[in-house]
């Protein structure tokens, strides 16, 4: 949960801080929770999506930053996908590091399974805009 | 050049290693094989040791990182990654109460529910005579305590017991040829009848336990499967090769009788590409859930044979040779620490671990042991820095750990 969080974040110190509130929200809640493994993905999702938006402005200059290479490396590519909206980074850290399905990604992100094709393909199109790729 | 989307992926995934490498994976809390089902009172305790540790843990290993680099703990291992559930003392683990580890205690076969948690299956002295015995860690192999066995099994027989796995605190396996479980932490066991032949392999992971059983005069398989928890076996698909199977969270892979691989997943199992067309597949690793490896064996001479790793990043549809590790001695054995770091196990005269951090582009010579070409089993990664590897055979067996992603190795000694 903390390295997902990491992904979304981008600061393992925040994604801790998510994961904590998180836990500490579904313990009292255990019993009549359903699904507690999926409440606490999308409560560690949604968490950090609230801190995303926040983040926003001061994200906002690192658009300008990465270079174009022919093949850039983990960190370039990360600086970018930092700098997509949050749903676009949330939906491709789900797609890619989660290797969650897209009807999982939807439930998770409140939004059609459609919305999250689109998300994906328009959060690879940005990036391979930002690197060349 | 690689697709847009895979060094995404890898981008994502070395990002994700690199953080909190040894950090417990509570969602595998959340997700024990029952999870599905309502929650038990002990999904209740797991959960809030669960949460009380993070609330104690996280400062704590915050801080920790900060003021300390230095490694805390060498660690006992298996096959296939896990996490650790674990607090790093006084955590709950079901099963019988701790005994005196019996002396000479040399174990044959290791696994490991996270890095402080598993168990060994060895020999010891009992009396003037050899007994087979199970010895238990929770402080990542600092200390073993004895597990009692079945007296079934006790005495060391080729028709007993020879390994040992477990999927959770309280569900393990002993086999190889016959078949135990238990289903509460090791305090009693029982013997599980399958469909007649010898349990060849066993792994667990992702709420299935899976095994490979071998039939009368073939050097085929067949596998069957089982929920964890319990054990309604059921075969689940034709035939593979013997060489046993691998696992990565929720997906396995096996070997068939002409050289794919063959995916075991929720749904049965499917056959995939062919890595070594020209070649015997010797080994197979899975770093991650898509990620396979494979080590081709060909030109086998005296000693030595030909060892091409090859990597399929589509789960086994596809592949790329990687690489070649050292030609000395007969492959036994693959693990993967990450995507790019795997070990290849090799004995023949002499006894041999091969090591390469890239991908396979280069390799290094690890560990070697001329003590006649003891054989390296149980090689694995609990995580991308511990690893651990048998060696020998008992009385003599010895266990191997490392704790920098198997660049060194070093005996483990089992103390009570």
């Amino acid at each position: 949960m903390v390295r997902l969080g990491t992904l979304l974040l981008g600061s393992q110190h925040l994604a801790e801080e998510v994961v904590q509130d998180c836990f500490l929200r579904l313990q009292p809640r255990f019993d009549t929770v359903d699904d507690p493994a999926g409440y606490l993905h999308r409560s560690v999702v949604n968490g950090c999506r609230s801190l995303m938006r926040r983040q926003r402005r001061e994200r906002d200059h690192l658009r300008a930053t990465p270079g174009r290479q022919a093949e850039l490396g983990a960190h370039e590519l990360l600086d970018v996908l930092a700098t997509l909206p949050e749903r676009q980074r949330a939906a491709l850290v789900l797609r890619f590091y989660a290797d969650l399905p897209g009807n999982e990604i939807a439930t998770i992100l409140g939004c059609r399974e459609g919305t999250v094709k689109s998300l994906i393909h328009r959060g690879l199109a940005r990036m391979r805009e930002e690197v060349g790729g | 050049m690689r697709s847009f989307e895979d060094r995404l992926r890898d981008a994502l995934r070395e990002r994700a290693d690199s953080v909190l490498p040894n950090q417990p994976a509570w969602e595998d809390l959340l997700t024990r094989p029952d999870a599905a089902e309502p929650s038990p009172p002990g999904h209740r305790l797991w959960l809030a040791v669960a949460t009380a540790a993070v609330v104690v843990l996280v400062p704590f290993l915050v801080v920790a990182r900060y003021l300390s680099r230095t490694s805390h703990v060498s660690v006992d291992g298996g096959q296939g990654q896990v996490e650790d559930p674990s607090p790093p003392t006084g955590s709950p683990v079901a099963g019988p109460p701790d005994g005196s580890l019996p002396a000479g205690f040399s174990p044959v076969s290791i696994t490991r529910i996270s890095l402080r948690v598993g168990w060994a299956l060895g020999t010891s002295a009992c009396g003037t005579e050899v007994c087979t015995a199970l010895a238990r860690t929770r402080d990542a192999g600092a200390t073993w305590h004895s597990v009692p066995l079945p007296a079934a099994v006790v005495t060391p027989s080729p028709n007993g017991i020879s390994r040992v796995r477990f999927a959770n605190a309280s569900d393990g396996w002993l086999f190889g040829p016959q078949l135990w479980a238990t289903h509460d932490g090791g305090t009693s066991w029982h013997p599980v009848a399958t469909l007649g032949g010898p349990m060849i392999s066993l792994e667990a992971a992702g709420g299935r336990v899976w095994g490979l059983v071998g039939s009368a005069g073939s050097v085929s398989a067949t596998v069957e499967a089982a929920p964890v928890g319990t054990d309604d076996w059921k075969p689940v698909g034709p035939a593979t090769a013997a060489i046993g199977i691998t696992l990565h969270g929720k997906v396995g892979y096996a070997v068939a009788p002409d050289g794919a691989i063959i995916a075991l997943g929720s749904a049965g199992m499917e056959e995939r590409g062919v890595p070594c067309p020209a070649a015997t597949v010797a080994a197979v690793a899975a770093p991650s859930d898509t990620e396979v490896a494979v080590v081709c064996a060909a030109d086998p001479g005296a000693g030595s044979s030909t060892k091409t790793l090859l990597l399929s990043r589509d789960g086994g549809r596809t592949w790329s040779t990687a690489g070649a590790a050292p030609r000395g001695g007969q492959t036994s054995g693959l693990a993967g620490a990450s995507t790019h770091t795997f070990v290849v196990a090799a004995a023949s005269g002499a006894s041999y671990l091969y090591r390469t951090p890239d991908g396979g582009k280069t390799w290094k010579t690890v560990f070697t042991d001329t003590g006649g070409g003891a054989p390296l089993t149980d090689l694995g990664f609990t995580d991308p820095t511990h690893g651990v590897v048998v060696l020998g055979t008992v009385p003599d067996a010895k266990l191997l750990v490392s704790s920098d992603a198997g660049a060194t190795w070093k005996v483990q000694v089992f103390v009570p």
